[in-house]
């Protein structure tokens, strides 16, 4: 089994649009569990229009840690790789000016079946939201411009 | 003397105009560091300084080489010539 695809795709900071959702779901395909994975879930984040205060955003800019938010990246994907049924956990966070649609942020599990699977998508989502050094400045159509915390 | 290279992310990024930069300290602790920040870069101070605590606001997080300091008197921390510092305002990521 070929694992060199599979090894080249690894969880991080990218510079925006680096790397595809589709590229990482066929990365998977040589896994070497792949034989065991019965279900792939994937969250994309991408930008939305309005702020969390409902204002409407003209672009977005996500600056980043690298070093730190690369290893806090390999603490969450090592924890919930640890969950049963969890097969693989890879975690692609994008940086640069971003517009609205955008992809921010991808999150793909790989489980034994679909129950662990949305368990542990969620919790790798609500993990990277809060642990990892990257910080979102949203500019506003009216030109003022304000970095999220 | 000694130096050490700061490293500016997001707010501090547009505070400074640049991503990092090497200050010449008198005195090697965090306090040394924060004067020395606070006279060149005004608003730093607000953004990460608590006056009636003298000292970080609680929501502020120190990197030394990119390591978190979990220390609650870092004030007074003793920093090293040629250390990489940085302090994080909490994250929001995407």
């Amino acid at each position: 089994m070929n694992t060199n695809n599979f090894a080249s795709i690894k969880s991080g900071i990218y510079d925006k649009d680096a790397i595809s959702l589709a590229n990482v779901i066929s990365s998977l395909n040589s896994h070497p569990k792949i034989a065991k994975v019965g279900s792939i879930l994937t969250f994309t984040g991408i930008v939305r229009e309005t702020s969390q205060e409902g204002k409407l955003i003209r672009n977005l800019e996500v600056d980043s840690y690298d070093e730190l938010a690369n290893a806090s990246i390999n603490k969450i994907c090592n924890e919930i790789r640890e969950l049963s049924g969890i097969i693989e956990v890879i975690i692609i966070h994008f940086k640069g000016k971003f517009q609205i649609k955008d992809e921010l942020v991808h999150v793909i599990v790989a489980s034994s079946h679909r129950e662990e699977g949305f368990k542990a998508l969620r919790l790798a989502v609500e993990k990277y939201k809060k642990e990892i050094a990257v910080w979102k400045k949203e500019t506003f159509l009216d030109g003022n411009s304000e970095w999220v915390h | 003397m000694m130096k050490v290279e700061v490293l500016y992310f997001a707010n501090f990024k547009d505070i400074t105009g640049k991503d990092r930069e090497v200050l010449e300290l008198n005195e090697n602790t965090l306090i040394g560091l924060t004067s020395k920040l606070f006279r060149k870069y005004e608003p730093i101070k607000n953004l990460i300084w608590d006056d009636r605590i003298k000292g970080l606001k609680k929501n502020i997080s120190l990197v030394i080489n990119d390591q978190i300091v979990q220390d609650k008197e870092k004030e007074q921390l003793v920093l090293a010539d040629g250390d990489k510092i940085s302090f994080l305002l909490p994250f929001s990521g995407g």
